[in-house]
C-alpha cells in the first residue's frame, strides 16, 4: 500500500497534487516579476551593473565594458535562494467541529501546499499549533519529502484552545529565516487573532491567512431550546435558538469574517476565506491567484 | 353562559386541571437539548449584544407560557361548546313539528323513506343549535306533542315514538308566538294553520307509486253471482307503468289481470265475483319500482250465500216481488195468506206486502206499506206530495240504491219513534229500519209497492238483497279510510282479518281503533257481526308527488346555528394563537 494512503492520503489526492502541481508552474510564470529576489549574488541571471571598487571579485567586470568605455563595471547577477514557506495548521479543538471536520479539511491544504512548494524547491516546514506550538516537521526540500510531510500530517489530532500569540511568540523567537507563514485556522480565538498575526509581521514573515469555517459554522442546524457547549472550553450556554438568533449569529460570522480580511487588507497580508464543503483543489489555486505562494 | 352543564365547582375543577396539565407539559417542553458547537464564541457575542433585550427574552417565555395556557384553555373550554344566551334568537323556543302524514311512508332512491330523513333532519337541527329557552317537537297528527324541554335528547326520543299516520292532521298548538319552528314535511298533505314565519324544511323526493284507488263490491243483479267487484288502479309516477292487478278471496279464488298505465292514467275494471266464495275478498296491485306499499293492497267483503227460508205473506200476488225473490239463489220462498199466516221456526223472513201480522214477528220482517196493527207506528195522515228529500247511502240497506226518479204517490204519515229513517219526503218517513239491541230487525217502507214504481226500479232487486242480507247478518262490508275508525257503542272483539284483535279505545259513546295498514275488520255490536274494509283508496293520499316543494332541495332550510355559538371561534383563536406561538417562539422546531 502506498505510504501516501497509510498516512490517509489516497492516490485520487495524490493525482489532484501533481494537477495543482502542474497549474502551479504556469502561476509561477506569470508572477515570477512580483517575487524576484532582492539579493544580488553569483546566480545565472544578469541583475545590473555597479562601478567597480576596491576588494571587488576581478572575476565579475565587464571587460568588454572597458574597452568600449574605459570604466570598471562589475556585472551583478541576482542571487537564487530558497523560499522558506511555514505552514502553520491550527489543530485546537474547535477545528474538530464540523462535517467534515475543519482540521481534515485545513491537512488537505496545508498538504497541496507543501507539495507545490517542495516541488518548486522551496524549503518547506510544517507547525501544528493551538495554545502552543505542539508539533512541529523539521525544514523539508524536494519533491520526494512529501511523504514525511503527509505522516507528520497525519499524526496531527485536535485538543486544546487556540492561543495563536502564544504559539507564533514560540515560533518567531526561534532562530528563523524569513519566509511566507501561511495560516491555517478557524481563528475562533477567546484572545483575538490578531496578536498572532501580528507577530509574524513584526519577524517580517510575509502572512497568508487562510480562514476555514464548517459549514455548522456559517449555517447552524442548531434549533429550539438548547444548551450549547464550546469543544473547547466545555463551557455550556443554555438558550432558545430562535430564527431571528440564527440570523444574528449568521451576521456576527460574516463581521468576523470580514474583521479577518479588513485586517489582513490593512497589513498587506494574504487572506482567503473557504468552508470545508468547498473543494480544496479550488481552493488552492485561489491561493496562487493571491500571488503570494508561488515566485 | 352555559359550559356542558356543569356547576360552578365542576367547572373551577375543570379549569384547575387543565391548567395544571399545561403547566405540568410546559416546563416539560423546557429541557434542553445539548448541542456541541467548535466554539460558542461567536453565540456568545450574539448572546451578549442581545443582552439589551434581556427582559424581552424573559417576558418571551412567560408569554409563551400565556400563550400556551390560552391555548389549552381555549381548546378544553370550545369541548364543551359554550354559547351566549343573550341574543334574542337563542331566547325563542324551538319547536319542531314533524308531518305525519301517510305519504311520508314514501321510500326514496337511497332506501330511507321520507320519514326516516325527517326525523334526520330533526336530529339535524337539535344537534346544530343551543336551545335557552327550550325545544318542544309535536306532529301532526295530533298524538305526540312534548311540552317545551331542555333536553334535546328528550325530544328526540319523543320524535322516535311518532309514525306516519293515515288520518287526517292538524298544526299542532304553539306554545308561544315567538318561537322559532321547523316544519319538517313532503308538502303531500300539508296540514291547516301553518304559522308562515316557520321555517319549512323539505324531505321530498319524487317517488313511483301506482296504487289502488277504489275497490268496492256491489251488489249486481245482472250478475250470476249477484255482485261485482269494482277496482280502479291509478299511475302516479312519472314514467308508464305496467302493474298487475290480483282480486283474491279467501277460498282460494283468484283474478289477475294486468294494466297498462300512462303517467297520471287510470285502469278500472268491474270484475264479476263468481266463483268466489263469501268472505274476504283481497286485492293487490304489483309495480316495477312502486315506492308506497300501503295503498298497494285494498280489502272487502264478500257475503257468505246461506239457504234463506223467506215466507211472503201478501193478499194477492204481486208478480214483481213474487218473481224477485223466487228469482234470488240463495231464498227458500214460502207464499202465504195473513189469514193462513202461522209463526214458524223454518221461516227466517218475512216479508209483508200492504199486510202484517197482529203480534211483532219472531223473525226479521220487510213491511211494504203501513198495516194498521198496534206494534207498528200509528197513522197520522197521508201524503200524497211525495218529493224524495233524502236518503242514508251509508244503511246497509241502501247501499247502492238510487232513489233519484223514484216515484210515489202517497205514503202514510208516521211517528218514526224509535226507528231509524233512511230515506224520507220531507218530514214524512219513507224507509224505516229498526236495529235497536234486542229487538229483531225490521225494515218498513210507509208506501205500499202499489202506490209506486219501486218495484220497476233499477234498485229494487238491490234494496231487497240488502234487506235480506242485513237481516241475515252478511252484508256487503262498511268501508272505511284508514286511521282512526270508529264502532258503535256495544262494539266488541275487534279483530284483522287474520285474527289478530285490537284494542279499541272508548270515545264519544262508541269505540274507536286505529289502523295504519289496510285491513279487513271484524267486530261484534250488540250481537251483531260488523265487517269494515279500511283501506287507503283515496286518490289525494295516493298521489305521493303532488307537492308544492318539489323544487325546494331537501333540508335546505338554515339550520338555527347561532352566531351564539362560542367553540367555532374558540378554535379559531386557538389555532391562530397556535400559530402565532410557533411563527415567534418556534420552539416545536427540533431539527
Amino acid at each position: 500500500m502506498p505510504l501516501a494512503e497509510i498516512a490517509g492520503f489516497d492516490e485520487q489526492f495524490m493525482r489532484k497534487l501533481e494537477y495543482l502541481a502542474l497549474v502551479s508552474k504556469r502561476f509561477s510564470g506569470q508572477f515570477k516579476a512580483e517575487r524576484r529576489s532582492r539579493k544580488l549574488g553569483s546566480g545565472l541571471e544578469f541583475a545590473d551593473y555597479r562601478g567597480y571598487v576596491a576588494g571587488d571579485d576581478f572575476r565579475y567586470l565587464d571587460w568588454k565594458t572597458y574597452l568600449r568605455l574605459g570604466r570598471l563595471l562589475l556585472r551583478l547577477y541576482e542571487e537564487e535562494e530558497d523560499l522558506p514557506i511555514y505552514v502553520f495548521v491550527d489543530c485546537s479543538q474547535s477545528m474538530a467541529y464540523g462535517d467534515p471536520g475543519k482540521l481534515e479539511y485545513a491537512k488537505s491544504v496545508a498538504a497541496a501546499l507543501c507539495y507545490i512548494g517542495l516541488a518548486n524547491l522551496d524549503r518547506v516546514r510544517v507547525v501544528a499549533y493551538a495554545d502552543g506550538i505542539r508539533s512541529e516537521l523539521a525544514p523539508q526540500r524536494g519533491k520526494s519529502q512529501i511523504f514525511r510531510v503527509f505522516q507528520f500530517l497525519s499524526e496531527i489530532t485536535t485538543g486544546g484552545e487556540t492561543n495563536g500569540r502564544e504559539a507564533f511568540k514560540m515560533f518567531c523567537t526561534g532562530s528563523r529565516r524569513r519566509g511566507l507563514a501561511v495560516v491555517i485556522s478557524d481563528f475562533f480565538e477567546p484572545g483575538g487573532f490578531e496578536y498572532g498575526l501580528n507577530m509574524l509581521r513584526y519577524y517580517r514573515h510575509d502572512v497568508f491567512v487562510l480562514q476555514v469555517a464548517a459549514h455548522e459554522d456559517v449555517l447552524p442546524r442548531v434549533r429550539g431550546q438548547v444548551q450549547l457547549v464550546d469543544s473547547e472550553t466545555q463551557q455550556s450556554q443554555e438558550m432558545t435558538v430562535t430564527p431571528a438568533l440564527l440570523e444574528a449569529y449568521r451576521r456576527e460570522m460574516d463581521r468576523f469574517s470580514e474583521e479577518i480580511r479588513r485586517h489582513c487588507v490593512k497589513y498587506q497580508l494574504g487572506y482567503v476565506r473557504t468552508v470545508t464543503d468547498y473543494p480544496f483543489e479550488d481552493l488552492v489555486l485561489q491561493v496562487f491567484r493571491q500571488g503570494r505562494f508561488l515566485k | 353562559m352555559s359550559f356542558l352543564s356543569l356547576t360552578a365547582l365542576q367547572a373551577f375543577l375543570f379549569a384547575l386541571v387543565t391548567i395544571g396539565t399545561v403547566l405540568a407539559l410546559f416546563f416539560l417542553k423546557l429541557h434542553h437539548r445539548r448541542v456541541l458547537v467548535g466554539s460558542a464564541l461567536l453565540w456568545q457575542k450574539v448572546l451578549h449584544d442581545r443582552q439589551a433585550n434581556s427582559l424581552i427574552e424573559k417576558l418571551r417565555r412567560l408569554l409563551s407560557l400565556l400563550l400556551a395556557l390560552t391555548i389549552a384553555l381555549l381548546i378544553a373550554l370550545s369541548v364543551g361548546r359554550p354559547y351566549f344566551t343573550a341574543s334574542e334568537a337563542a331566547l325563542q323556543p324551538v319547536v319542531i313539528v314533524m308531518d305525519t302524514s301517510r305519504s311520508m311512508d314514501a321510500s326514496t332512491a337511497s332506501g330511507q323513506t321520507r320519514w326516516e330523513m325527517a326525523v334526520e333532519e330533526a336530529r339535524r337541527i337539535l344537534d346544530a343549535g343551543h336551545f335557552a329557552a327550550g325545544v318542544m317537537a309535536a306532529d301532526t297528527a295530533g298524538r305526540v306533542q312534548t311540552t317545551v324541554m331542555d333536553d334535546p335528547n328528550a325530544v328526540l326520543e319523543a320524535i322516535g315514538r311518532m309514525r306516519p299516520f293515515s288520518g287526517s292532521g292538524r298544526f299542532p298548538e304553539l306554545p308561544s308566538t315567538n318561537a322559532r319552528t321547523y316544519f319538517i314535511t313532503d308538502g303531500v298533505a300539508p296540514p291547516n294553520g301553518v304559522p308562515a314565519d316557520a321555517s319549512v324544511v323539505s324531505v321530498f323526493e319524487a317517488a313511483d307509486n301506482v296504487g289502488i284507488t277504489a275497490f268496492e263490491i256491489q251488489v249486481d243483479p245482472t250478475s250470476t253471482s249477484g255482485y261485482t267487484a269494482f277496482i280502479q288502479v291509478a299511475n302516479y309516477s312519472e314514467t308508464p307503468k305496467e302493474a298487475a292487478v290480483v282480486v283474491a278471496g279467501v277460498g282460494g279464488q283468484r283474478v289477475v289481470r294486468g294494466a297498462n298505465l300512462t303517467p297520471g292514467g287510470i285502469w278500472q275494471e268491474a270484475l264479476d265475483l263468481a266463483g268466489f266464495e263469501g268472505g274476504g275478498i283481497q286485492a293487490r296491485v304489483q309495480a316495477a319500482g312502486d315506492r308506497f306499499a300501503t295503498d298497494d293492497v285494498a280489502f272487502s267483503y264478500l257475503p257468505v250465500r246461506g239457504r234463506l227460508n223467506v215466507t211472503l205473506v201478501t193478499r194477492e200476488l204481486d208478480g214483481y216481488l213474487e218473481t224477485l225473490l223466487r228469482l234470488t239463489p240463495e231464498v227458500e220462498l214460502t207464499i202465504t195468506s195473513p189469514a193462513a199466516l202461522e209463526e214458524s221456526v223454518s221461516t227466517d223472513v218475512y216479508v209483508f206486502d200492504g199486510v202484517a201480522s197482529s203480534t211483532p214477528p219472531e223473525r226479521p220482517s220487510l213491511l211494504f206499506g203501513v198495516a194498521d196493527v198496534s206494534w207498528l207506528p200509528s197513522a197520522r195522515a197521508l201524503d200524497t206530495e211525495i218529493e224524495i228529500s233524502s236518503w242514508n247511502e251509508e244503511h246497509p240497506v241502501m247501499r247502492f240504491v238510487p232513489l233519484y226518479d223514484l216515484g210515489i204517490d202517497a205514503a202514510t204519515v208516521v211517528d218514526p219513534a224509535g226507528l231509524n229513517v233512511v230515506a224520507a219526503s220531507g218530514n214524512t218517513p219513507l224507509i224505516m229500519v229498526n236495529e235497536n239491541p234486542g229487538g229483531n230487525r225490521t225494515v218498513i217502507t210507509t208506501f205500499a209497492l202499489d202506490d209506486s214504481d219501486f218495484a220497476f226500479h233499477l234498485g229494487f232487486p238491490i234494496f231487497v238483497e240488502n234487506v235480506l242480507g242485513w237481516f241475515s247478518g252478511e252484508t256487503l262490508a262498511e268501508t272505511s279510510g284508514l286511521g282512526e275508525i270508529e264502532f258503535p257503542a256495544g262494539t266488541v272483539d275487534i279483530s284483522q282479518l287474520d285474527g289478530t284483535p285490537l284494542d279499541a279505545s272508548p270515545r264519544a259513546g262508541g269505540a274507536v281503533v286505529e289502523l295504519n295498514e289496510p285491513d279487513l275488520l271484524t267486530a261484534t255490536a250488540n250481537g251483531r257481526r260488523i265487517r269494515v274494509a279500511a283501506n287507503m283508496t283515496d286518490p289525494e293520499s295516493s298521489d305521493i308527488n303532488g307537492t308544492p316543494l318539489a323544487d325546494v332541495e331537501s333540508g335546505s332550510t338554515p339550520l338555527p346555528l347561532a352566531g351564539n355559538e362560542l367553540w367555532f371561534y374558540m378554535l379559531l383563536a386557538a389555532t391562530l394563537l397556535i400559530a402565532l406561538e410557533w411563527w415567534t417562539y418556534n420552539r416545536r422546531i427540533t431539527s
